[in-house]
């Protein structure tokens, strides 16, 4: 059985996950979901992000001591995945960024869909970093939209494919994966589910026996476990107030 | 009169302090400008890892949150790397200039192609990020490194005789092997190099300490800031839970520290 732990901004709902964990059973993988260590309230801004950094790097950073042996980060957020990776020796999948390059492996462009407008900088910013904006048709928000969630949705990913020319749409949150497949069949398109595409892609770099290069992920000349698990529990106590 | 706080990304006592703020001299200010150079809580050993820009980043943040409500009119981030440039822009709306993206830009008003000298290689991924921001990798001639572990503390204090002729060598395989116009030093600790290698060199080197402080000026005097969209904003008063934080990890890194030295002993 191998293990695989999901590090999480907002918890799917318990039989989402419980189908998805039937799902990967199935191949011996075992999946565990772990809600970010700091409670952030995200409005999707910078500022927003190093705390939720921080966060990812504390609930993932004994994850091969205890006995994972991979882990899928399953936020908007690069640099929390890229520190996990300069202390960690296992698999560490960051599902966005991960979600996008499998799109490229099934259309030209690929258009991102997130929730809130706020985040729509931050996901161009990420998507400068991994070098694939010319690859990218749009990041669109369904806030845009002004419709519900559900309409919204589906409306925001309509733009990103007839009027955007988006070959794949990948969707932004895990709030979006249960609307995957009916997405899929309306718009006539690939859609990409990030958490799930990701977990898939963790086994099969398992069963590869592949991990990231030391050349692009270094190790930090002093690690400083006991800072972040102090900034961390710090984190916990005084409770992030409700942006709103 | 206008006031720019300077953030200076490592822990350091006074005198460390003093040669960080040397670099005021190397570049002609309005006079009526105060600049108030203000050292971060915690920092990582060096930054060269993912695990180094998570820390460097909330204590950055930490030390500019109020920098607006504390009445100054801009902030300088004192490292190339533009450590919470983005997060400090998304909640003040005074100006935050970051050496790393201004000299790029300002290197291209002074030529078409530019190249960055810096101490060793393991900064590389910070210039690599900038120049993926700002989608300017075509531009930048070379990444050159004379690989002589930096000291961020003293700088290069001492060092002189050793370093800058091997940062003049470096440079000058940047000009004439790698076709630069504009030499970028990589690093603020850099400074003391700048009027050595700016005599020697045959094309203009930009010292990026001094230019970003000059631009803080330049911004305050213009009236013009970052903008809202690309940078949207939030309250910062939501982010004073920063603090404790920072406090938290303050405290774990003295007693860290303090273990290490036990050891050591």
């Amino acid at each position: 059985m191998r293990r695989i732990l999901i590090i999480a901004s907002g918890m799917p709902a318990s039989h989402e996950r419980e189908m998805m964990a039937a799902a990967f059973s199935a191949q011996e993988i075992a999946l565990t979901w772990r809600d970010i260590a700091v409670p952030t309230n995200s409005t999707g801004t910078a500022c927003d992000a190093a705390v939720e950094d921080l966060g990812i790097l504390r609930s993932g950073m004994d994850a091969a001591e205890e006995g994972f042996d991979a882990v899928c980060v399953d936020t908007m957020n690069d640099i929390g995945t890229v520190a996990l990776r300069s202390v960690l020796d296992i698999p560490v999948l960051g599902t966005i960024h991960a979600a996008v390059l499998h799109a490229l492996t099934l259309g030209v462009r690929f258009s991102l869909i997130v929730s809130a407008q706020a985040a729509v900088a931050h996901c161009r910013g990420s998507i400068r970093q991994w070098g694939l904006e010319r690859q990218c048709s749009s990041v669109r928000a369904v806030a845009e939209t002004g419709l519900s969630f559900r309409d919204g949705l589906h409306e925001a990913a309509r733009q990103c494919v007839m009027q955007d020319g988006a070959d794949v749409v990948c969707l932004g949150s895990s709030m979006m994966a249960p609307a995957a497949n009916a997405l899929a069949q309306a718009l006539g398109v690939p859609v990409v589910e990030p958490l799930a595409s990701s977990c898939r892609l963790a086994e099969t770099l398992l069963a590869l026996g592949l991990r990231h290069s030391r050349t692009a992920h270094p190790k930090p000349l002093v690690a400083k476990p006991g800072v972040f698990r102090a900034m961390a529990e710090a984190g916990i106590t005084h409770t992030n107030p409700n942006p709103y | 009169m206008p006031s720019v706080l300077v953030i200076v990304p490592f822990p350091m006592d006074e005198h460390n302090l003093s040669q960080r703020r040397e670099q005021l001299n190397a570049v002609e200010l309005g006079g009526d400008m105060r600049f108030e150079f203000r050292p971060v809580r915690v920092a990582p050993s060096n930054y060269v890892s993912g695990h180094d820009a998570v820390l460097a980043e909330l204590s950055i943040i930490e030390a500019g949150l109020a920098a607006q409500r504390e009445g100054f009119d801009a902030v300088c981030i004192d490292t190339m790397s533009d450590t919470g440039v983005a997060a400090l822009r998304s909640v003040l709306s005074i100006p935050v200039i970051g050496p790393g993206c201004h000299s790029m830009l300002t290197a291209l008003m002074l030529g078409k192609r530019f190249s960055i000298l810096t101490m060793w290689d393991a900064w590389r991924p910070l210039y690599d990020k900038t120049l993926a921001d700002l989608d300017l990798g075509a531009r930048c001639a070379s990444i050159r490194a004379a690989n002589i572990p930096p000291d961020n503390r003293n700088l290069l204090a001492g060092k002189e005789s050793h370093v800058f002729p091997k940062l003049e060598e470096v440079a000058l395989r940047c000009v004439h092997e790698d076709g630069a116009d504009v030499i970028i030093l990589g690093s603020t600790t850099m400074h003391g190099a700048h009027a050595y290698l700016a005599e020697r060199l045959p094309v203009p080197v930009i010292n990026p300490g001094p230019l970003s402080y000059r631009l803080a000026e330049s911004a305050i005097r213009l009236g013009l800031s970052h903008s809202p969209a690309a940078y949207p904003r939030a309250d910062a008063a939501r982010f004073e839970f920063i603090r404790p934080l920072v406090t938290a990890g303050a405290h774990a890194e003295a007693e860290r520290a303090c273990a290490e030295e036990k050891r050591a002993s």
